[in-house]
């Protein structure tokens, strides 16, 4: 591994982080630790910042003031850090994302060979080893148009696990599913959890986050307004916006 | 009048069809070159070639072919350039097929949806992987159907290059029209003939189309 990377440092950690669209602030000095092993949850509502904010954790956004560190290594415009940062951080998207023109095995081998080099036997035995985990192995020669939504999205979290990072970040992995598919991902994730994985993860699925976060994150506006362990978090909420949104979620 | 018989007619058609395939094809591979060191330009260097390229491209599409055939064939001499028919349709042909398959293989790699980037980049994917592997595969399948519609287009186009006097098959049409005075059967001929060079293009491309998407087993 890299020697920048200091193994003892917080997993990533946020230091009074502003982005700008253009003349909009979309993040306000949002500062937040996340350590080895944790699981965050953000909720908030639309608008809020909360896919801003995680995707410039791995860079697909830029932030114009204060740092981001990934194990030490801060984000900045040096590509080779970039690259670094993003062989450790993972992400799964609201959409899936996968490459339509490649089969589930190739989702899941393109990286580790281009990125890692990693000999084609060995990419995709590591690629059965994952598609088994999310109990997808059978599918492994389908094009992603082949498959329901629920299975894409497990595919595409083995996919990022291909790449063996250090951190999870998901962006709302169930917002686009319907209903009786939302289980067997949200089911993937609590694994993932029970064996220590460093996540953060965006999503209004409060029961996945009584069980699971270590500590919820609430954010309006740009700005982390509230952290706290679920329990006090769903029980007390002590800011007034975290109420109302607490309120107007508990009504649907 | 002179009598002509019709494989007199023919042979003369086809030779003189000869120029417009090879004007086509020099015109296309040099268009797709250009086009390619446009988008290039475009994507390396978006503060200079983000803007060159748009009035490049909107000169070549909002001015009649014609004019811009007009203004390399009688333009370029009285700069002190001597450009020869053949040298004028080459160029001409060229610089507006930059413009058109810049337009749209560049619609072709926007039309990939910003989540194939996003995906891409969070796999430690760099630029030219991300191009290579990701946008290119899926943009060439849907620049398929344009490009050889383009091609057809720019088949057709080259007649207009018989009116600064280039040899191609329109002008060799009207080479056999004034000797023979028959203007439905010449210009019939003609017209089978770009129809036989056009045709299979089009039928190639459905099928080279349908064999790009994936549905089952490669
Ligand atoms: N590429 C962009 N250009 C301009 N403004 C943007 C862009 N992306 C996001 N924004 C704006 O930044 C703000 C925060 O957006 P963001 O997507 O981070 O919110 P969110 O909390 O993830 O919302 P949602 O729950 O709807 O996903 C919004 O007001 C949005 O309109
Ligand atoms: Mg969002």
């Amino acid at each position: 591994m890299d020697p920048q990377i200091n193994k003892s440092a917080p997993m990533i950690e946020l230091r009074n982080v502003s982005k700008w669209y253009d003349s909009f602030q979309a993040l306000t000095d949002v500062s937040l630790i996340v350590n080895k092993g944790e699981r965050v949850v953000i909720c908030g509502p639309s608008g809020s910042g909360k896919s801003t904010a995680i995707r410039c954790i791995n860079r697909l956004e830029q932030h114009q003031s204060g740092q981001i560190l990934v194990e030490g290594v801060e984000l900045t415009q040096d590509f080779k850090n970039i690259e670094l940062i993003r062989r450790e951080v993972g992400m799964v998207f609201q959409q899936f994302n996968l490459f339509p023109h490649l089969t589930i095995l190739q989702n899941l081998t393109l990286a580790p060979r281009r990125v890692r080099k990693m000999p084609r036997g060995q990419a995709e035995e590591l690629a059965m080893r994952y598609l088994t985990r999310v109990r997808i192995a059978e599918q492994a020669h389908k094009y992603p148009s082949q498959l329901s939504g629920g299975q894409q999205q497990r595919v595409a979290i083995a996919r990022a696990l291909c790449m063996e990072p250090q951190v999870m970040l998901f962006d709302e992995p169930t917002s686009a599913l319907d209903p009786e598919m939302i289980k067997e991902v949200l089911d993937v994730m609590i694994e993932l959890a029970e064996e220590h994985m460093t996540m953060i993860c965006v999503t209004h699925e409060m029961g996945f986050a009584r069980t699971v976060a270590d500590r919820v994150v609430f954010m309006d506006k740009g700005q982390v307004v509230e952290v706290a362990p679920p329990a006090e978090f769903f029980a007390n909420p002590k800011n007034e916006r975290t109420k109302l949104f607490l309120g107007q979620l508990l009504k649907h | 009048m002179i009598e002509l018989s019709l494989t007199d007619i023919l042979s003369f058609l086809l030779l003189a069809a000869r120029w417009t395939v090879f004007l086509s094809a020099i015109a296309f591979v040099g268009g797709g070159v250009g086009a390619l060191l446009l988008l290039l330009l475009r994507y390396a260097r978006p503060r200079f070639g983000g803007r060159f390229m748009p009035v490049y491209v909107e000169f070549f599409q909002d001015t009649p072919f014609l004019l811009q055939l007009f203004l390399i064939f009688f333009g370029l001499p009285k700069l002190g350039i001597d450009v020869s028919p053949l040298m004028a349709a080459t160029i001409g042909l060229t610089l507006y097929a930059t413009a058109y398959l810049a337009e749209v293989w560049r619609g072709c790699v926007d039309a990939i949806p910003r989540g194939q980037w996003d995906a891409s980049a969070s796999l430690g994917m760099n630029f030219v992987q991300q191009m290579r592997d990701v946008i290119l595969p899926q943009a060439l399948k849907i620049s398929i159907p344009p490009t050889v519609g383009f091609l057809v287009q720019l088949i057709k186009n080259t007649a207009v290059t018989s009116i600064i006097g280039f040899h191609e098959l329109t002008k060799a049409g009207e080479i056999i029209n004034n000797a023979t005075f028959q203007p439905f059967i010449t210009y019939s001929i003609v017209s089978l003939i770009y129809f036989a060079i056009c045709y299979p293009l089009t039928h190639w491309s459905r099928r080279l189309e349908r064999r790009l998407t994936p549905t089952g087993h490669r």
